[in-house]
């Protein structure tokens, strides 16, 4: 199956507006967004999966309500109650951020095509964390994250030319694991997925 | 159109049906699936990708 456009994931999650699409592209959303509608508008249909129908029919439990709505106002539980998921979420913003370090801040120079990665992860009893990733040839034990701070958080960040990187966490020099936190993820060669963090150029 | 979906396996079809015929946020989809939103992202993008590609042919 050849991938499509992905402006046209971009348009259909809201990402990008719909108007800025080319004609093509912008048909190929409107396609899609006909058969989803009617979709809704035909009765449960008999092809599909129970699953499909319980998974629609189940209402959001209380308790996940309570955690959506938890996760869509950050900035409170960050500062008042500091969990491992305000620290997800955090670390899943910061990945893809584009960190404004200068000089005011007194942080490393970066050249005009650099950017910030920042690796942050949760792993209470660890004795190691090392990042390892495209950006190293996969080279272990050569980025230490720095921790455990007394949530059990490590953390790291690395200047890196601008670019798409795969990565996992080594965990104690033999537990290969990879960032549940990250934005995207890919299939290895190994049955397994790596992370995937976007290192942007920070402007100058 | 339901032909097209039942050729879907059955995570990326829940994962379509839930994102644009519930209209869920991914945020939700996971609370409510119990999956990352990475991999609910991958599967609704596979889906998309295979019901553009069978709406194409029969356009």
């Amino acid at each position: 199956m050849n991938p499509i456009d992905p402006r046209i994931h971009q348009a259909l999650d809201g990402e990008i507006a719909r108007g800025n699409l080319p004609a093509d592209l912008r048909r190929a959303v409107e396609r899609l967004d006909a058969a989803a509608e009617l979709l809704a508008a035909a009765a449960p249909a008999a092809g599909l999966e129970s699953r499909v129908m319980a998974g629609i029919r189940r209402p959001l439990p209380s308790r996940a309500r309570r955690l959506v709505r938890w996760l869509s106002t950050p900035q409170t539980v960050m500062v008042r109650i500091r969990p491992a998921w305000s620290l997800a979420l955090a670390a899943a913003v910061t990945l893809l951020a584009l960190v404004p370090l200068g000089d005011r801040w007194g942080g490393p120079m970066l050249g005009e095509h650099e950017g910030i990665a920042q690796f942050v992860g949760r792993f209470p009893g660890a004795r190691s964390v090392h990042v390892v990733g495209s950006f190293n040839d996969w080279r272990t034990g050569t980025i230490a994250l720095e921790g455990p701070d007394h949530d059990g958080v490590w953390r790291g960040a690395l200047v890196l030319p601008a670019g798409t990187y795969e990565y996992m966490f080594v965990v104690d020099g033999e537990r290969w694991i990879p960032d549940h936190l990250a934005e995207r993820e890919v299939a290895d060669n190994f049955g397994r997925e790596n992370s995937i963090v976007i290192v942007r150029a920070v402007r100058r | 159109m339901e032909r097209a979906l039942a050729q879907l396996s059955p995570e990326k079809r829940e994962a379509f049906v839930l994102k644009h015929v519930e209209g869920l946020s991914y945020q939700e989809m996971a609370a409510v699936t119990g999956e990352r939103i990475p991999t609910l992202k991958m599967r609704v993008h596979r889906a998309r990708e295979a019901l553009l590609h069978v709406l194409e042919d029969h356009a």
